[in-house]
């Protein structure tokens, strides 16, 4: 069902737009990010929902409304859940708004990564495997991929620049420098920093800035140790969902004619 | 104290998905030195079975049944073993690793056996097995370079590797000065051997090939992932004398037999052809993909499939010797060993890792078991 469903259309669609692009060098790099354009704009109807709902919730949080409320019923958590929960019937809010859509998108995220990793088979049992996934009208020439992006990455492997100039002795970036790896650390941190509410709660605050900090080092982390196309990947999705969360916060700040900072 | 709000329950929510998509993402990965990339290598000479299979290259004496050394005497998580080992007449079993380092096993130095020398040269992981012509040892390297090293300082003899234009994943055939090798950059090149010369190419074939080519008479024959056996005149210089169209992609290359070609696809057909045109004689349905080379013996031809099961047919009507019964209970991706009248299997995701199958009766035993 997972791979009929999600896996095999997905493996076959990036295969589809590499064999677009020449099914050369550079073709599955611009396949990686033109496929993961796709599936930002496929997911958008849940993503701007998800986003949105967090921007609401915010906007509540920080309200002088909620916060006299919380003042007011500070030492009764029962009677200050149940404010709250009539705060949100007024204002027509249904506080699991931005969890279904986080749910939906959850299977089609980690499919996309599947098809990724699966499509770069750069070990005999990688290609045997993918082998099995990919549809008759897929001409079988197109395999091996060409991994080669940027004239000094191979998509299979993990990522290093180059840098005659510094000593192969030196931890980490003796090797080369992982660019992709550190861009993926700061896009990620700005991504979350753009779509995570801030919140006024001790603990919510302490929660999102462990999130804002660690998360991106995580994830830099796997683009650092693993096959560069998926440093690519991580890259490509934090820029477009920083530009939609910029896009969303200045729709929403225009709506509320608030000047934009 | 004030209560959760939404959003710091949404965001324990979100921070759950991460960390599970974080375990997901990373279990998929295949950076650890220690995740299966490719299956068994098995090889044989007089004495012994030789076994590369991730952190261990192993050795059994093929009359005892018991194990002779394996190397590293510990497993690390820096070296793996995939490519079938290359025993050589001076004694040295050559070795290459999945960590890119070719390794010259000297069993001569005791329990603990150590590598007489290595080579590190060589940026692509060792796939395909090492090929011991005379006193020239042949790498072939994922990273689309064929070395040929000195058999006993493995120091380069070429002044340059032979390069290809894609990684090299299965062993070279020689013949006499002439070097056969297959590419998935979907071409067979042949090189003279002392000089690491190109001789000829062929026309690109229009799918990679995995497996070591065949030599039958004046022809060169290969399986590719283009669904097809295509094969090469060595005499015009690699010019494709017949190519024959199969189900599913040929992972494995024919096993040859009086003037016929024996293989099977990844669709779970097995094939015999004329190899004078290229024309069928017989096929037969199996119960899953075929991957690898065929083995022969006495007009039977020896068939395992990826669900576990070898078959003996007749090699003149496809009909059925024997179905090995009850299937090995394992993934079969390795090439059949012959080792005089019994029939070596290597099996994945089975705590018996070599299999000796008698190849009249199909009785079976198991040569090396892991613990479970």
């Amino acid at each position: 069902m997972w791979n009929t469903l999600i896996l095999d259309p997905m493996i076959n669609a990036l295969l589809w737009i590499y064999q677009l692009f020449g099914a050369g060098p550079n073709s599955f790099g611009f396949a990686i990010i033109i496929f993961t354009a796709l599936i930002r704009v496929i997911t958008l109807p849940l993503t701007y929902r998800q986003t949105k709902s967090s921007m609401v919730m915010a906007e509540i949080q920080q309200s002088k409304k909620w916060q006299k409320i919380q003042e007011k019923y500070k030492d009764n958590k029962q009677k200050l859940q149940e404010e709250q929960m009539k705060l949100y019937q007024e204002l027509g809010i249904n506080p699991l708004g931005g969890c279904l859509p986080l749910l939906i998108q959850f299977p089609i995220i980690i499919g996309l990564y599947q098809a990724i990793i699966r499509t770069m088979a750069a070990a005999p049992l990688q290609l045997l495997d993918l082998s099995s996934h990919i549809y008759s009208i897929i001409p079988s020439s197109l395999i091996p991929l060409n991994n080669q992006f940027l004239g000094y990455m191979n998509l299979g492997q993990p990522e290093r620049l180059p840098l005659p100039f510094i000593p192969s002795d030196i931890p980490i970036i003796g090797e080369g420098l992982p660019v992709l790896a550190i861009l993926v650390v700061i896009t990620s941190y700005l991504q979350t920093k753009l779509t995570t509410p801030p919140s006024t709660d001790g603990q919510g605050a302490a929660m999102g800035q462990m999130m804002s900090l660690y998360m991106p080092l995580f994830i830099g982390y796997l683009a650092y140790s693993f096959a560069s196309g998926l440093a690519l990947y991580f890259v490509a999705s934090n820029l477009l969902g920083i530009i939609q969360g910029f896009v969303m916060r200045r729709m929403r700040q225009t709506a509320a004619g608030q000047p934009t900072k | 104290m004030s209560t959760l709000p939404h959003p710091t329950r949404r965001s324990i929510l979100l921070l759950g998905l991460i960390l599970i998509s974080s375990v997901l993402l990373a279990g998929c990965g295949s950076g650890g030195a220690l995740t299966a990339a490719s299956w068994p290598g098995l090889s044989i000479d007089d004495t012994n079975a030789y076994l590369a299979y991730g952190p261990t290259v192993y050795a059994i004496d093929l009359t005892t049944n018991r194990e002779s050394w394996h190397y590293p005497p510990e497993p690390n998580r820096t070296a793996s073993f995939f490519a079938s080992p290359a025993p050589s007449e001076g004694g040295l079993v050559i070795v290459g690793g999945y960590d890119n380092i070719v390794y010259a096993l000297d069993p001569s130095t005791g329990g603990d056996v150590r590598s007489a020398w290595i080579f590190e040269d060589a940026s692509g992981n060792i796939i395909g097995g090492t090929v011991v012509a005379e006193d020239i040892v042949l790498v072939p390297s994922a990273d689309s370079n064929l070395y040929a090293l000195d058999l006993s300082t493995g120091d380069p003899v070429w002044t340059q590797p032979f390069n290809t234009d894609e990684a090299l994943w299965s062993a070279p055939l020689v013949d006499g000065n002439v070097i056969y090798l297959a590419s998935l950059d979907h071409r067979v090149y042949a090189i003279d051997l002392p000089t690491g010369r190109e001789l000829w190419k062929t026309e690109p074939l229009n799918g990679a090939i995995a497996d070591t080519p065949t030599l039958a008479g004046d022809l060169i024959l290969v399986g590719t992932f283009n669904s097809q056996i295509v094969a090469v005149d060595t005499e015009r210089r690699g010019e494709i004398a017949w190519a024959f169209d199969t189900s599913g992609w040929v992972w494995g290359s024919p096993a040859v037999a009086d003037d016929l070609a024996f293989f099977g696809d990844y669709m779970g057909l097995a094939y015999a052809v004329d190899i004078t045109n290229g024309q069928e004689v017989w096929r037969v349905t199996v119960d899953g993909p075929v991957t690898t080379t065929p083995a022969h013996r006495d007009g039977v031809i020896f068939f395992v499939t990826e669900a576990g099961t070898v078959y003996a047919f007749e090699t003149d009507s496809g009909k059925p010797f024997w179905t090995s019964n009850p299937i090995l209970n394992g993934r079969l991706l390795s090439d059949p060993v012959l080792s005089g009248d019994t029939l070596l299997v290597a099996t994945m995701d089975n705590p018996c890792v070599i299999s000796a199958i008698e190849t009249e009766t199909s009785a079976t035993r198991c040569l090396l078991q892991f613990e479970e």
